[in-house]
């Protein structure tokens, strides 16, 4: 019986990884906004890991990345970044901070803004591209990005509720 | 009654017969005109008349509604399919027009360069970073599409290189992205340069001529072609025309914009060079 809500559990996790997979790829690349494309996979990672624990954020930020790759042809910045995110939401809402939505905005907050900056650094270090540019994109892909807690803030949490 | 007709029953007879003569030799004689008893008649029917035909209207609407509803509503799905249809087949010959548009200019593409094998594929999407510029498109190595194949349109211009294969996708990098470098030709002098993607302009959908020899002259609307140095790319393709030339804030060095002249937001149909001849 515990086994059995462990997968489903699990299905449930990976139909949320190619659902937001799915709209983040296919649905919000064709609707930019302020000139960017939002990151939704990271927030979803993040959301998992704050409400789930940071297991379950370092798994599915594992599956989350290697998709975040494929999609960008990034590999392997996504997938390691993107567990570390999960992880590290996980030990925010574990050790310091209360699971609600503000918190879970702080973190995506963080979080978006640590993988914009990896995304930044070798535009920033290698070529010659003014930092200022660099920031504003960075900024503006994190608060388009930041708009989709709200609704996954839900999902989530009602995912990570459910007893093994 | 039956003596009143015995007595003046001839005579009656004979007054029907002579009234009958006489309209019959009016009506002959008026030539189509209505005869005064005729016009009389229809004058006092004509009310008559119409509101018999305004009753007969709405005793055929009624039965109209009745019983012909349903075989209407039949026969109005019917026409909005078959409408449906010819859209759907207006629709169809628009599409199939503009692919055997881009195909007969794929044709004089492949007069012009007969040593091109080509393989035409569709965008399936478009990359959702905003730090590249890459799309995937509808065919890979099961088609004989290779790493670094070059991508075209079908008027010959640059799109960009395969920089993944799968067995039934690649990804191509577009030539704003900012890690192409291609070898490059400003066609007027036949100087040698390199075409850049630049971050900046990437996201306004150019890219930069850089490494222009010391004195080359650039002007707006000068021609960039390919070099073809390297094995990849081959020598001839249009990379764009210079929209914004001049000299660097340091007044050192010269700077181009190129803005590339295949419409890379408009393309929806792709073709990859999968081998052409070397030109030394």
């Amino acid at each position: 019986m515990q086994n059995k809500r462990f997968f489903i559990k699990l299905g449930l996790h990976a139909l949320l990884l190619v659902v937001v997979y799915i709209l983040q790829h296919f649905v919000f690349s064709r609707i930019p906004l302020w000139g960017v494309k939002p990151l939704i996979l990271p927030v979803a990672v993040i959301g998992i890991g704050f409400f789930g624990g940071s297991v379950w954020g370092g798994v599915f930020g594992i599956f989350a990345g290697i998709l975040c790759d494929v999609a960008f042809v990034t590999a392997p910045l996504f997938t390691i970044a993107l567990p570390v995110v999960g992880v590290g939401s996980g030990l925010l809402s574990e050790y310091a901070l209360l699971k609600n939505l503000l918190s879970y905005l702080i973190t995506s907050l963080l979080g978006l803004f640590l993988i914009s900056f990896l995304q930044m650094f070798p535009f920033l270090f290698f070529r010659d591209v003014e930092p200022s540019i660099l920031l504003r994109i960075a900024a503006l892909q994190t608060a388009y990005s930041l708009l989709f807690v709200f609704p996954l803030y839900l999902p989530v949490r009602r995912l990570s509720r459910r007893r093994r | 009654m039956r003596e009143f007709l015995k007595k003046k029953g001839l005579a009656i007879a004979a007054a029907a017969l002579a009234v009958a003569i006489i309209l019959g030799i009016a009506t002959h004689t008026l030539g189509g005109s209505s005869d005064f008893i005729s016009n009389a008649v229809n004058t006092v029917m004509r009310p008559v008349g119409s509101g018999v035909a305004v009753i007969a209207e709405f005793l055929e609407g009624i039965y109209g509604y009745m019983f012909e509803y349903d075989r209407l509503k039949t026969e109005n799905e019917d026409l909005k399919a078959k409408i449906a249809d010819m859209e759907q087949q207006i629709r169809d010959s628009a599409a199939a027009n503009e692919e055997n548009k881009r195909l007969r200019k794929l044709l004089e593409l492949r007069e012009k360069r007969s040593d091109f094998e080509l393989e035409s594929a569709t965008i399936n999407s478009w990359g959702s970073s905003n730090w590249s510029s890459t799309f995937t498109i509808s065919k890979g190595s099961n088609f004989g599409i290779e790493l670094f194949d070059c991508v075209v349109t079908e008027h010959g211009y640059l799109v960009g290189q395969v920089i993944k294969v799968g067995p039934t996708t690649a990804t191509v990098r577009t030539i704003v992205d900012t890690n192409l470098n291609v070898g490059a030709l400003i066609e007027r002098t036949g100087i040698s340069a390199v075409a850049s993607g630049d971050f900046e302009k990437m996201r306004e959908g150019k890219l930069k001529l850089t490494f222009i020899p010391d004195g080359a002259e650039i002007l707006n609307g000068d021609t960039i072609l390919t070099s073809g140095r390297g094995e990849s790319i081959p020598k001839g393709l249009v990379i764009g025309r210079v929209t914004d030339a001049g000299l660097d804030p340091s007044a050192l060095t010269q700077y181009a914009v190129i803005t590339p002249s295949a419409a890379l937001n408009e393309l929806s149909q792709v073709f990859v060079i999968k081998s052409f001849d070397i030109v030394e």
